[in-house]
């Protein structure tokens, strides 16, 4: 079983999101009401914490250079050239789990 | 000027996008961007200056020289053969005769039209001082320049190492001009601002490269204007919103121009924005937002045409949009903390698109 369970991420609200870490990796949990996504707490494009962007429900916005995503999917929506990866979630007796069996990676991280 | 650029002979250079390879040849003295838009090549780049990062490239074969390998712009974790176009320059080629470097993140940002980059001699004409720790400066260039409303050049001073982004102030002229308009906000241990204050005087020479950025105002958008601006980012309201006031765009469009002072004394003078507000046509609006809650206007500060309100700048921006957010263009320049709350209000409050947003951070 690789489900991972992300402590606290419950308590994220809705429409908002934060960034936590798991096997010491940054993940991004944001919510909207119908539930929770992850996705790697880095933006695709290059070396900018998704986190310190926004979150209005339907779209994620990194704040760097204003690409923005679906945050269901991980389309990308406008300018973004390159898609969210995102880690599946479950909610399990009030508490959040990613399936985390290894990294994402974007292009510009690779060694 | 570059202190240390090792290629004494021209490189070949390539640069590898998604859409395609620029190419172009770099000679000893300058960066690869400046010679990469000084002959038209098709490479990303946002503030020229080695902080954004959005000109990253990775270098595949060849060599080149890192004029500033502690830029921000790398990132936390940079890799051995990162190389930001903007703070690199060619130090020799690979096998295949050609230095060869692949772009990290987005490509194809594309120049303005009849707004090639380049070097350029130029003469300070004068100096005042209009605010506290700003000044406007005037600049004469050894040959006309041609530039879209909103650009910016980068501007090197005698003895320090690396070029300063300032926008320029003055609407985009119709036809090209070899008077450029500044208006500079002191930087505290900043060696560019401290040579403009306390070291330089009509007379004194420096180098620009320009005109850069992609922040620029399109006579032909057909869209209402926001402009927010704060610090050294009123020079580019001056011109985005100055260059919509000669296209005569607010006679047909709505504007908003919201300049953030911290209090009155940080501008002399609002004569430029009243003059502004009575030429534009009806349709503009300028508001001045002093987020000092204790400073009072002198007498006479005020002048027509020119709104004083309370408050931050993304504050009064947001009241004054007062839910009309339908097909608009804004513009924001400013320090970082200003320009991350006025995208907040757009993105999350007036649901603009991000493509809608254009922004020129001052770092």
């Amino acid at each position: 079983m690789v489900w991972k369970l992300v402590e606290g991420a419950a308590a994220v609200l809705e429409n908002d999101m934060k960034e936590f870490e798991i096997d010491g990796v940054g993940i991004l949990i944001a919510r909207n009401a119908s539930g929770f996504y992850a996705y790697p707490a880095l933006c695709p494009h290059m070396e900018a914490q998704l986190a310190f962007g926004t979150c209005d429900g339907k779209l994620i916005t990194c704040m760097q250079h204003l690409w923005q995503w679906e945050m269901e999917t991980g389309e990308p929506v406008g300018m973004a050239e390159e898609a969210l990866k995102t880690y599946p979630t479950k909610e399990e007796n009030g508490q959040i789990y990613i399936w985390f069996e290894q990294e994402h990676k974007y292009a510009y991280m690779e060694d | 000027m570059l202190t240390s650029v090792v290629n004494r002979r021209a490189v070949a250079v390539n640069v590898k996008g998604r859409s395609g390879t620029a190419t172009f040849t770099t000679v000893p003295g300058e960066n690869l961007l400046e010679a990469a838009l000084r002959q038209g090549a098709d490479v990303p780049y946002g503030c020229a200056s080695g902080t954004c990062g959005l000109c990253k490239a990775r270098v595949t074969s060849g060599r080149v020289e890192l004029l500033w390998p502690e830029a921000p712009g790398y990132g936390k974790k940079p890799r051995a053969d990162d190389a930001l176009l903007c703070q690199s320059a060619a130090e020799a080629p690979g096998d295949h005769g050609t230095l060869d470097l692949t772009l990290g993140g987005a490509s194809g940002a594309l120049a303005p039209p009849g707004a090639r980059a380049g070097r350029f001699g130029a003469r300070i004409l004068r100096i005042d001082l209009i605010g506290d720790g700003l000044i406007e400066i005037e600049l004469g260039l050894d040959r006309p320049i041609r530039y879209a409303a909103g650009q910016f050049g980068l501007f090197y001073f005698p003895g320090i190492a690396g070029g300063r982004a300032f926008s320029f102030a003055t609407p985009s002229p119709d036809t090209e001009s070899e008077r450029v308009l500044l208006v500079v906000k002191r930087k505290p241990d900043g060696p560019a601002t401290e040579f403009l204050f306390t070291r330089s005087a009509p007379g004194s020479r420096l180098e620009m490269f320009g005109p850069l950025g992609h922040a620029t105002f399109d006579p032909g958008c057909g869209q209402d204007l926001i402009c927010v601006v704060g610090g050294s980012g009123i020079s580019f309201g001056l011109s985005v919103m100055g260059g919509a006031t000669l296209a005569d765009h607010f006679n047909t469009h709505r504007g908003l121009l919201v300049v953030g002072l911290r209090r009155p004394s940080d501008l002399a003078s609002l004569a430029p924005f009243g003059a502004m507000a009575e030429t534009a046509g009806p349709g503009l609006r300028i508001i001045i937002a002093l987020s000092d809650e204790d400073s009072a206007p002198p007498e006479g500060w005020i002048v027509p045409g020119v709104e004083v309100m309370r408050g931050f700048a993304h504050d009064a921006m947001h009241t004054a949009m007062a839910g009309h957010c339908a097909d608009l263009m804004a513009y924001v320049a400013g320090p970082p903390p200003m320009i991350q709350a006025v995208q907040r209000v757009l993105l999350l409050e007036a649901k603009l698109p991000a493509g809608n947003i254009l922004c020129d951070t001052f770092y």
